[in-house]
């Protein structure tokens, strides 16, 4: 029914970086399984264009976010090999429609993990945490979202730069992982790993718990979800997330300021 | 201009009759910075005459967000005495002086020297014995917290009381700058912040203050405690409430209000 419609339209709201009316005011009908159909529909579109799924975000991890949404718990998206980007790297801002920059901890899956996965397995199976730069984007005129528009827009991911990874017994208790984000050489914001969920790798448990989530798969990177409020981002615009014991990455908008 | 002597005692009226009143400065009558010192120089002339003893210092306006607020490019100062101590005192008296009290986490140094003289920033870890995680009660004796930057000096930057951890040495703390903080009330986490959210970082803070003290001629003896500012947005006082502060590297610590005040 509507589920390919929107779907297309999110697509080519992304590809040509011109946002949409929300969802939920359009299809008042729309529930919350529809939205993750529109997800994994704009999501085949891609890897039916050639790209590859490598990963998946976790989002509305903070108990800031889920009341300003009037939700209770977090969504996910998917990530492709088209929104992953190494250390240093340059972003085209003219791909973007109202970018926002995250600092967040990530992880590298170390095996694949089954549905209904114990809270012990899900912890097992990380190899190793990252920390990460997220763009965040959406394809939502005036970033007016509900639940169910984020979701269906895959949780207004647009890409992720990710640091170095380093291994988990060698991070230390990552809810006091602490993290700052400088913009163009100045904090702006900083955080601690307790602000995702209470403890960063619940939210690992809970996309695991998800019937919805695709299959997580050894040598995935999962986006864990943002410490702080999202920073508004421009052209020309350097960033960098520095997190204790995890070093630091750091990602330019490429364009002029 | 309202004279500092009658601003003084205006303010102890407001602290001894638990009736927080509105601010000083208006558009009409601004006042200045020099005024709110020469103010809490009062108060703290006579806390000391009435025997408290000085204990220490604590920084405020320390994120760039709070100073453009109040306009002012730096932190300001306020002092601290053993009548602020939660642990000398008890929660409970402190808290019962209060009528909109509220806690932050903070970082807090102990001198390992005398601080006489404008330190610079790379010297400043010389200066510092030991390192530990605080939790301050502020309380404004301002209607609503509604002030001027005249009137928060003044006011002793809404000193209450304040509580501080085991003091780890510097060299074993690790990087403050990315040092998480995690701020929970009843074991749910409120607020988190990293160290860099003083100044980008908490040194800076002791930094500035051994500047402000030069310039004031003062002296902070070695062992004096000094908050170098709240880590995240402050969260009111409930009876009964437990809030806890845990800062990587430097454990936890946690506050305790009776239920009864």
């Amino acid at each position: 029914m509507y589920v390919a419609s929107i779907a297309q339209e999110l697509a080519d709201a992304a590809r040509d970086a011109v946002p949409v009316a929300p969802l939920s005011e359009r299809f008042p009908q729309l529930t919350l399984d529809d939205a993750y159909a529109v997800q994994a529909a704009l999501v085949a579109g891609w890897t039916a264009g050639g790209a590859e799924v490598v990963g998946h975000k976790v989002g509305l991890t903070s108990s800031a976010m889920q009341q300003q949404l009037g939700v209770d718990s977090p969504d996910s998206g998917v990530l492709t090999d088209r929104m992953v980007f190494g250390d240093g790297a340059v972003l085209d801002a003219g791909g973007l429609v109202a970018p926002r920059v995250e600092a967040e901890l990530a992880v590298v899956l170390g095996r694949d993990l089954a549905p209904g996965a114990s809270r012990d397995e899900v912890v097992a199976a990380v190899d190793s945490v990252v920390i990460a730069l997220e763009v965040i984007d959406s394809r939502i005129r005036d970033w007016r979202i509900s639940l169910l528009d984020t979701v269906a827009d895959n949780a207004s991911s647009a890409a992720a730069v990710l640091g170095w990874p380093v291994p988990l017994g060698e991070a230390g208790d990552l809810r006091t992982v602490g993290i700052t984000l400088h913009r163009n050489g100045v904090v702006v914001a900083t955080g601690a790993g307790a602000a995702i969920l209470g403890n960063p790798l619940y939210a690992l448990v809970w996309l695991a718990g998800q019937e919805h989530a695709p299959p997580l798969r050894a040598g995935q990177v999962v986006l864990l979800g943002a410490v702080h409020a999202a920073v508004p981002l421009g052209a020309g615009d350097v960033v960098t997330a520095t997190a204790s014991g995890l070093g630091s990455v750091t990602a330019t908008i490429g364009g002029r300021p | 201009m309202i004279p500092a002597g009658d601003a003084h005692q205006a303010l102890l009226a407001a602290r001894r009759d638990r009736q927080p009143r509105t601010r000083f400065s208006t558009s009409d009558d601004p006042l200045d910075a020099g005024w709110g010192h020469q103010v809490q120089a009062l108060d703290r002339k006579a806390r000391t005459a009435e025997g408290e003893v000085l204990v220490g210092m604590k920084l405020g306006l320390n994120s760039r967000a709070k100073q453009q607020t109040m306009g002012v490019p730096e932190p300001i100062v306020g002092f601290l005495t053993d009548a602020m101590d939660l642990d000398v005192r008890g929660a409970a008296a402190v808290v019962a002086g209060t009528t909109q009290a509220r806690v932050e986490p903070e970082i807090a140094f102990r001198l390992a020297v005398d601080l006489d003289r404008a330190v610079p920033v790379w010297r400043i870890g010389d200066l510092v014995d030991g390192v530990a995680v605080a939790l301050e009660v502020i309380d404004s004796r301002f209607v609503g917290y509604r002030f001027g930057l005249p009137d928060v000096l003044a006011d002793n930057t809404s000193a209450a009381g304040f509580t501080v951890g085991e003091w780890t040495p510097l060299r074993r703390v690790g990087d403050l700058a990315t040092a998480g903080c995690v701020l929970d009330v009843d074991g749910a986490v409120v607020h988190t912040a990293a160290g860099a959210a003083i100044l980008g970082h908490p040194l800076l803070a002791l930094s500035h203050l051994s500047r402000h003290l030069a310039a004031q001629g003062e002296v902070l003896p070695a062992g004096s405690v000094v908050l170098a500012g709240a880590l995240t947005d402050a969260v009111p006082v409930r009876p009964g409430a437990a809030y806890g502060v845990a800062v990587r590297g430097l454990g936890s610590l946690t506050l305790r209000i009776p239920a009864q005040v």
